[in-house]
């Protein structure tokens, strides 16, 4: 099946303003994945790893003097030479895109029913009534309850948890195709989040939504989605499908955030362990050494891990940017192991 | 028994805060003894932080009583010695390290500033104490000598840390204190808070709604709902197999494989 969205050798630097003038610093060095209709790919990483920068740039939301380069087709459309029309129809229809906070996305001066209907409204084929049904409906599946009055309220009457509800039942409302998710569940209740994946699901199911969702969370992303690349300094590291990825993790990266988490599920009385925290900070792309990113902080890197980059390595369904990950497999499993 | 039970840290009884017509906690009570560490867990609302800003002294309890090293502390300080002294008994560590941070303040600066007010020390001795605190957390001298700005989430977490630790306060409350920072950062301060606790025989109170992170640092739980605490008991068995309904509900919405979320919605529709 030809991929719904396919993301090319994509490089992004943004502007900064530095001692010596404006300089750039490159964000995402070289990020590529497809999705394919009705697939969920996660994208995982640390702050500065590019996650939420490479989602922005599927629909072109980028801050003033980026400069992008490589290759962004939706449905078989150049992303990177559309005009502001054709973008305007991509972002209104074919693609949603919804951000943590949802206070972004609302104008605090219209009411809530304003900006829930006025997109599917706009984009035709159907009348007000018939939005205005739907929306109801999707808002009470929601868990908003009294979803009449929630229309005529302005975004500040509302908590965030509900806004943001609301903000997602909008996007799907406007019926796309493709749903770029950044952080959708972050400031959730754990019991909303789950309220709120389950509909993200059911839209998948039944509708075919492809989705790709950013998140720190590599058991939300594993939980959720088909596929997870997991990012790290602006590059993907490591894109295996999600239902492998935590008992097999091929980049030590990855086996290294899994086994940073605390365990939920340790037996009454088992000492607890000391966590295997990963020394240093995540780097971004700028400030990463020229070999392999993560090369600094990783406990199985060799002399060769800092003389060139890895090149990404196909094989089966996954994909690993590591020298040794044939070899480190069977190691990385056990590193892994506790938190099975 | 002849066994003597260790001295209590916190003591909570019967503790209500009424907002209007809002009962935003209902009598609340727990205890923690010298030494151990209490999780409270529930959803926004529960309750958990206003319980908090009473222990704090930041608010005033409606009804019910709070007791910090055996000294009845109901009653929010009046005084700025009163608030010192509230100071020394407890302190509380933020999910946001840096909106607590003075931007222009190195680390050190701040540690000095806080045992200056709290401690009786000669400036060596301070010095000292600042080394002390910073290896505690893990900060180097170079990093201690930094503003906030060049320092990442998780050491700007650990100055906080050490901050409420140079007061001498035997308890800190640790309210969502490493939900903001990144899954391998948040493993150092894990470990961090875990061995400090070991060092010094300091008394946790961590709010959170991470149940992993509360499993790995307390011994003990409490779940509450809507104001009221619902379930208590050991961290372990608690989390491992809940008893009430909400409690289940919290454990059944952590995300693992396989997992499959149902709506509460759809099924209250069905």
């Amino acid at each position: 099946m030809a991929p719904l969205l396919s993301v090319e050798g994509l490089v992004v630097d943004l502007p900064v303003r530095g001692p010596t003038g404006r300089t750039h610093h490159r964000i995402i060095d070289g990020v590529s994945f497809d999705v394919a209709p009705g697939e969920a790919v996660g994208l995982v990483g640390e702050s500065g790893s590019g996650k939420s920068l490479t989602l922005r740039s599927v629909v072109r939301l980028l801050p003033e003097g980026a400069e992008v380069r490589g290759s962004l087709r939706f449905a078989d459309a150049d992303v990177l030479t559309m005009n502001r029309k054709q973008l305007n129809a991509l972002r209104s229809s074919g693609v949603a895109t919804i951000f943590q906070d949802p206070r972004a996305a609302v104008n605090p001066m219209r009411t809530v029913g304003d900006f829930v209907l006025e997109g599917p409204v706009r984009a035709g084929g159907r009348n007000r009534d018939e939005v205005l049904r739907e929306a109801l409906g999707l808002l009470t599946d929601v868990g908003i309850d009294r979803p009449e009055q929630r229309l005529r309220q302005y975004p500040h009457e509302l908590s965030g948890g509900m806004l943001q509800r609301i903000v997602i039942a909008a996007a799907i409302l406007s019926r796309p195709q493709l749903l770029l998710a950044d952080e959708p569940t972050t400031a959730l209740d754990v019991t909303t989040q789950s309220d709120v994946i389950a509909i993200l699901d059911e839209q998948r199911h039944e509708r075919g939504l492809a989705m790709v969702f950013v998140t720190h969370d590599l058991d939300l992303a594993a939980a959720i989605c088909d596929r997870t690349c997991v990012m790290y300094a602006g590059r993907i590291v490591e894109d295996q499908l999600s239902s492998t990825l935590h008992d097999a993790p091929q980049h030590p990266y990855t086996a290294a955030l899994v086994a940073a988490r605390p365990v939920l599920d340790i037996d009454a009385g088992c000492e607890l362990p000391v966590l295997r925290a990963i020394r240093g900070r995540p780097a971004s792309a700028y400030e990463a050494p020229s070999g392999c990113p993560f090369e600094p902080r990783c406990n199985h890197a060799e002399p060769a891990c800092s003389a060139t980059r890895p090149p990404e390595v196909n094989s089966g369904c996954s994909r690993v940017a590591c020298f040794r990950a044939s070899e480190l497999r069977g190691i990385l499993a056990l590193e892994v192991e506790t938190h099975a | 028994m002849p066994e003597q039970t260790p001295p209590s840290a916190v003591v909570v009884d019967g503790l209500e805060r009424v907002f209007g017509d809002t009962r935003a906690v209902a009598d609340v009570s727990f205890s923690v003894v010298r030494g151990a560490a209490l999780g409270i867990v529930g959803e926004s609302g529960s309750g958990k932080t206003t319980v908090a800003r009473m222990l704090m002294g930041l608010l005033r309890p409606t009804s019910g009583s709070i007791q910090l090293a055996g000294v009845d502390r109901s009653a929010p300080p009046r005084t700025e010695g009163e608030r010192r002294e509230r100071a020394r008994e407890i302190q509380m560590v933020f999910q946001d390290p840096y909106g607590s941070l003075d931007r222009r303040q190195t680390a050190s600066a701040a540690l000095t500033e806080v045992l200056r007010l709290h401690a009786n020390l000669s400036r060596q001795q301070r010095d000292e104490r600042v080394r002390e605190l910073g290896d505690l957390v893990g900060l180097d001298k170079r990093r201690l000598d930094s503003l906030p700005r060049a320092l990442s989430g998780g050491e700007r977490q650990r100055v906080a840390i050490a901050r409420a630790l140079a007061t001498g306060a035997p308890t800190i409350i640790l309210d969502e204190a490493v939900a903001a920072l990144d899954v391998s950062i948040q493993a150092q301060v894990l470990n961090v808070l875990r061995q400090i606790r070991e060092a010094t025989g300091v008394t946790y109170l961590l709010i959170s709604h991470d149940l992993a992170v509360v499993r790995y640092l307390v011994d003990d739980v409490v779940v509450m709902k809507a104001g009221a605490i619902v379930e208590r008991g050991t961290a372990a068995q608690v989390l491992a197999s809940p008893e009430h309904a909400y409690t289940q509900q919290l454990r059944d919405s952590v995300p693992r494989p396989n997992w499959r979320p149902a709506r509460r919605t759809r099924e209250g529709a069905a």
